[in-house]
């Protein structure tokens, strides 16, 4: 219940985040650069200044946005992958899976960059980039998956019946794979909203202008000695948002009884009252 | 074992063949002329002429056959040499070995930071699961891997450099140069850590072994460190040879931030600048080290635990 | 957090001892430059650092009112329409010690215009002939009056025999300047020292070292700090800061360097219309841009020249800011304002407007000049890449607008910036720029000895460049550098690759 809670509370808070702003995000107010936070401008404005907490807000339908398309890419192709390859089996699963471990070795965001400066430095340049490096863990979570429940009685008994492999497939396994791919991609949610801004803030992701918060943070360096908070804000906006999305990925995961060590039992009690 | 050992070792060369194989691409998947386009860079903005331009191509061989350019990029690759980089017209494999020092001090002490950082805050985590100091170590865990390392980066810049002014702003050739990188590249991958060392703590706790050390009244620190640590450290080990390979994620952003001269900020500054062959050589290393790194772990995992010899 | 504490003690217990040493040698000077010296390349950077330095010294050099002096050559005449003949310096030589003479100077030319791809266009040589031991005639391909200046160019140094090989390779500098290349750490530093044998007065600084720090928060903390006893290519930003931090000192001068927009001026972009280029030119408010966008630190420009050229007419027409002629031009070229914008034909006035983001001063400019038109009710889309991809989509004439910034290197003659910008031929800016009057005036200049003809050939052409408004210029580039109190005598030339070190002088250290 926790967990659906926070998932509305977040995307609420994405959807309404740019309704808040006090003022026009983009608008640029020479007379009015860097000044400190007050009444109009709650946290100041920047450089050129826009106010740096409409900036803020409108940025949430920046980075998480971005994040889940790169999320919704990878978890789309990679499944559809790691389904081709753990139903069919055989040669093609072999190869499928040489692939996915060969990506999953190199260092992700390092790869992405080298593939955005092929296809583009930008917004869709960088997502995609980042779906090409990320898909792999999905293929080969969502493979694994197939191979365990293919072992499962059930998928016998619903051969032997004569339902068809879609059939089964849709029918009996997807439900089961799709909870798997739900934790995984809380967890990649993060993963690429740190990503996606890192890369921002290197000058490969966000347009210039955009109200990104890596990109923010990269803008607010060159009067980062005067005027620190131009810095600290946006950071503490990513902090935030990626705190929220991995406390939610955990309370999902322990939901559905993933890698919830807590369970576990700790050395015996009696052995601690020794001490 | 030595079917097994070969089996890795046989797909660590696929792999790295088909990394060559890309490597090599990422100057024939450019849009339009590349050669043009790298003629430009190097002439400053000033445009070539056609016959500058096929003087050009026929130095670097860019006219040849797609497949022969790749023969031979291959062969002088394997004997070291990764051609010039086109903004400073050294050559790329002494550019990468320069920078290879820099970015090798830096992750590893980055590492041993993240570590020892990690390990400590997973065993006291572990130890008491659910008491204040689980929670506490776990928060923080949480925490850390929330932050932005940039971000951290930054900050620790603000405050330690300009604010306090114990430590040097950014630079290179000083040991005081080193901790704030490394300090930061550290935090963040302890949280990871730490998670990983208190679930694979956590797993030993519960295995029957531990449990019958409980019963034969062995002191409790002994059930830890004896029984428990020696057996976790075989997922541990594997857990955070994968995390080596992706330390160098955090590097490259780290690298810029505090302009230490390593292979990370290097690959941004070429990907920006667009001089394909330090992108190539910088793929090519990183690539093979992450190849090598994987393997070793897979090696360590195997030379621990006799028992999943067989199954890695 | 024991162990985090622990670890922080052991750091700062490290930093004490192992600090980065301060730059107090009385006799060194530890510049930090933004851009690597790379002595051991020809063609990086075209060759500037040997200029910079002072490792080489070209024929002919520009003083600090950018007008032609004496460099190696004591005095240069046109003798026929292609033909000019340099007298050279007596007594002059080279690192090695050996002799400058005619023979050598030609040896070097044609050495450069061998390993420079750039080199034959820029300089256009035909040959070179050595008439006397101390005088050589070089011939162009056509009538070439900007060729003097065009020999003050970083690239046209003069390199002694010993700077190649035997297979005519390039190994290192080995000039005539008054200081000599001594060990360069790459990615880290370049050394030079004071050459005994130099020609002029003797430099007061025996050694230099450029420090490589390319980051700019680095690289102006590292002169805070004292590591190093200056720091070029300051930020705007900092510029200012930095005024009211005791003992450092910022110098600014006016450059050649130029921000400029160039319009798109085929018909498929709005701006093919050439009212609404005027309109955007009359629309952009330079005093604004350099105040907001540049902290201050550059110079409005209203016309292609920067001030510092001095031969630049007088009377030349100039843009400035008229909103109600901005309309005016707008409603002529068919545009009716509804609501906040601009519209024909029901479509929005939109442009593409590209720039590149390696240049830091890039992405302020670009944003300042988006926001101006969007205020005056034009819609841009802004676009940034690295200089190689922006390049590309221009040369598709994929943009209706870029902004790039103009290096015009040492040179100081009208024809070598008008004829790569505006001369259909050559069309530098893919801009589909046609105007055959224009091509005619330039070429007619480019043959033209300094006098009042050529003044008013440049005066109309440069009016026809107003008119036809190719390119909105933006800001002159106002050069930043930022020193130690103890240099002293130190000046920013305005070409904006010159350090002139010479007569540099480093005020004793207080002892501290």
């Amino acid at each position: 219940m926790a967990g659906l809670a926070g998932l509305v509370g977040l995307v609420g808070l994405v959807l309404v985040g740019p309704a808040l702003a006090p003022n026009d995000p983009s608008e640029i107010r020479f007379s009015q650069r860097l000044i400190e936070p007050g009444a109009v401008f709650p946290l100041g404005t920047d450089h050129l200044g826009r106010c740096v907490l409409s900036r803020l807000l409108h940025g949430l339908q920046v980075t998480p946005v971005a994040a889940v398309t790169v999320v919704a890419l990878s978890a789309g192709i990679g499944s559809a992958i790691g389904l081709a390859a753990g139903y069919t089996g055989g040669w093609l699963d072999r190869l499928a899976m040489r692939i996915t471990d060969g990506i999953l070795i190199f260092p992700a965001v390092a790869m992405a960059m080298v593939v955005a400066s092929l296809i583009g430095i930008g917004l869709t340049g960088t997502i995609v980039s980042l779906a090409v490096v990320h898909w792999a863990e999905y293929a080969r979570l969502v493979r694994t998956m197939i191979l365990a429940e293919r072992a499962k009685p059930y998928e016998l008994a619903a051969r032997a019946l004569g339902a068809g492999p879609i059939r089964i497939l849709v029918i009996h396994l997807l439900p089961n794979i799709l909870s798997a791919v739900v934790v995984l991609a809380t967890v990649s949610l993060a993963w690429a909203i740190l990503s996606f801004s890192g890369l921002s803030f290197l000058g490969l992701g966000a347009e210039p202008g955009a109200a990104e918060w890596g990109r923010m943070i990269a803008d607010g360096r060159t009067h980062m000695r005067t005027h620190p908070h131009l810095v600290i804000v946006p950071g503490l906006a990513i902090a935030l948002f990626v705190l929220a999305v991995n406390l939610l990925g955990d309370v999902s995961a322990s939901r559905q009884g993933y890698a919830s060590p807590r369970a576990k039992r700790p050395p015996s009690r009696k052995s601690r009252k020794k001490e | 074992m030595v079917i097994a050992l070969s089996r890795r070792l046989l797909h660590a060369a696929l792999l790295l063949l088909a990394l060559s194989v890309f490597s090599f691409s990422l100057l024939h998947l450019l849009p339009g002329d590349f050669a043009e386009l790298l003629l430009i860079e190097q002439m400053d903005g000033d445009l070539p002429d056609q016959a500058t331009l096929d003087r050009f191509k026929a130095t670097h061989g860019f006219d040849q056959p797609l497949w022969q350019q790749y023969s031979i990029w291959l062969e002088r690759a394997l004997l070291g040499n990764l051609g010039l980089s086109f903004r400073t017209e050294d050559p790329v494999a002494e550019e990468l070995t320069l920078r290879l020092a820099a970015t090798a001090q830096l992750a590893a002490a980055g590492l041993a930071i993240g570590v020892l950082l990690g390990a400590g805050l997973g065993v006291a985590a572990a130890v008491r699961p659910g008491s204040l100091v689980d929670h506490a170590a776990m928060g923080l865990a949480v925490v850390g891997m929330a932050l932005p390392n940039f971000w951290v980066g930054l900050l620790a810049i603000l405050f330690f450099s300009v604010t306090l002014g114990w430590l040097p702003v950014a630079g290179y050739g000083h040991l005081a140069n080193l901790v704030l990188p490394a300090v930061v590249i550290g935090t963040s991958l302890a949280g990871v850590i730490a998670r990983l060392v208190r679930a694979c703590l956590l797993e030993e706790f519960g295995a029957d072994y531990v449990r019958t050390a409980n019963a034969k009244g062995a002191s409790r620190s002994r059930v830890i460190w004896r029984h428990a640590v020696p057996n976790a450290l075989v997922p541990m080990v594997a857990l955070i040879g994968l995390q080596v390979c992706k330390l160098f994620d955090g590097v490259v952003v780290v690298e810029t931030v505090f302009a230490w001269p390593g292979i990370g900020r290097l690959l941004v500054e070429s990907v920006l600048g667009r001089d394909f062959p330090v992108i190539q050589g910088c793929v090519l290393l990183i690539g093979g080290i992450s190849v090598l790194t994987a393997l070793v772990a897979d090696c360590l995992v195997m030379a621990i635990d006799p028992r999943i010899r067989g199954a890695v | 957090m024991g162990r985090l504490g622990s670890v922080f003690l052991v750091c700062l217990a490290l930093v004490g001892p192992v600090g980065p040493a301060r730059a107090t040698d009385a006799d060194t000077l530890t510049v930090a430059t933004m851009w690597e010296a790379l002595p051991l390349s020809m063609t990086a950077r075209r060759s500037r650092f040997f200029n910079e330095s002072e490792i080489l010294d070209t024929l002919v050099k520009l003083d600090f009112e950018m007008n032609l002096i004496p460099g190696l050559a004591t005095k240069w005449e046109q003798t026929g329409p292609t033909d000019w003949v340099f007298s050279l310096r007596e007594g002059v030589r080279f690192h090695d010690g050996s002799r400058l003479d005619a023979q050598a100077v030609k040896a070097s030319f044609e050495r450069l215009l061998a390993l420079l791809p750039f080199a034959p266009a820029q300089l256009d040589i035909a040959g070179i002939d050595v008439l006397a031991p101390l005088s050589v005639r070089i011939r162009t391909n056509e009538p070439f009056a900007g060729l003097p200046n065009q020999l003050t160019d970083a690239f046209t140094g003069v390199y002694g025999q010993a700077s190649f090989d035997a297979t005519g390779a390039f190994v290192q500098p080995v000039g005539t300047g008054p200081y000599r290349f001594v060990s360069y750490d790459k990615q880290d530093r370049t050394v030079v020292e004071r050459f005994d044998g130099y020609w002029g007065p003797p430099p007061t600084i025996r050694r230099v070292v450029f420090r490589s720090i390319p980051d700019h928060n680095t690289r102006t903390l590292a002169l805070e700090a004292g590591e190093v006893d200056m720091a070029v290519n300051i930020l705007p930003s900092d510029a200012v800061r930095l005024t009211s931090v005791p003992g450092i000192e910022v110098h600014r001068q006016p450059t050649a360097g130029l921000y400029y927009a160039v319009f798109n001026t085929r018909d498929d972009s709005p701006l093919g219309d050439v009212r609404v280029r005027r309109a955007l030119n009359v629309i952009i408010d330079r005093a604004d841009l350099v105040q907001y966008g540049l902290d201050g630190v550059g110079l409005p420009a209203w016309q292609f020249f920067s001030p510092v050229f001095d031969w630049v007419p007088e009377t030349l027409p100039r843009y400035a800011v008229d909103l109600t002629e901005a309309a005016r031009l707008l409603t002529d070229a068919g545009y009716t304002r509804s609501s906040s914008n601009w519209t024909k034909d029901g479509q929005p006035l939109t442009l593409r407007l590209l720039s590149y983001a390696s240049r830091t001063e890039m992405q302020p400019i670009t944003e300042a000049v988006s926001a101006m038109l969007r205020a005056a009710g034009i819609q841009v889309d802004i676009d940034l890449h690295t200089w190689g991809g922006m390049l590309t989509r221009v040369k598709q004439g994929d943009f209706d607008a870029y902004v790039v910034f103009w290096t015009p290197e040492m040179t100081g003659h009208p024809d070598l910036h008008l004829t790569p910008h505006f001369h259909s031929a050559q069309n530098l800016l893919y801009n589909g720029y046609v105007n055959g009057m224009l091509d005619d005036l330039l070429v007619k200049g480019r043959g033209l000895p300094l006098g009042t003809e050529r003044q008013e050939t440049y005066r109309r052409a440069l009016t026809l460049i107003h008119e036809d408004a190719p390119i909105a210029p933006l800001v002159h580039k106002v050069a930043v550098s930022a020193s130690s109190d103890r240099v002293e005598g130190y000046r920013i030339h305005p070409s904006g690759f010159f350090y002139n070190f010479k007569e540099v002088r480093l005020a004793a250290v207080p002892a501290d």
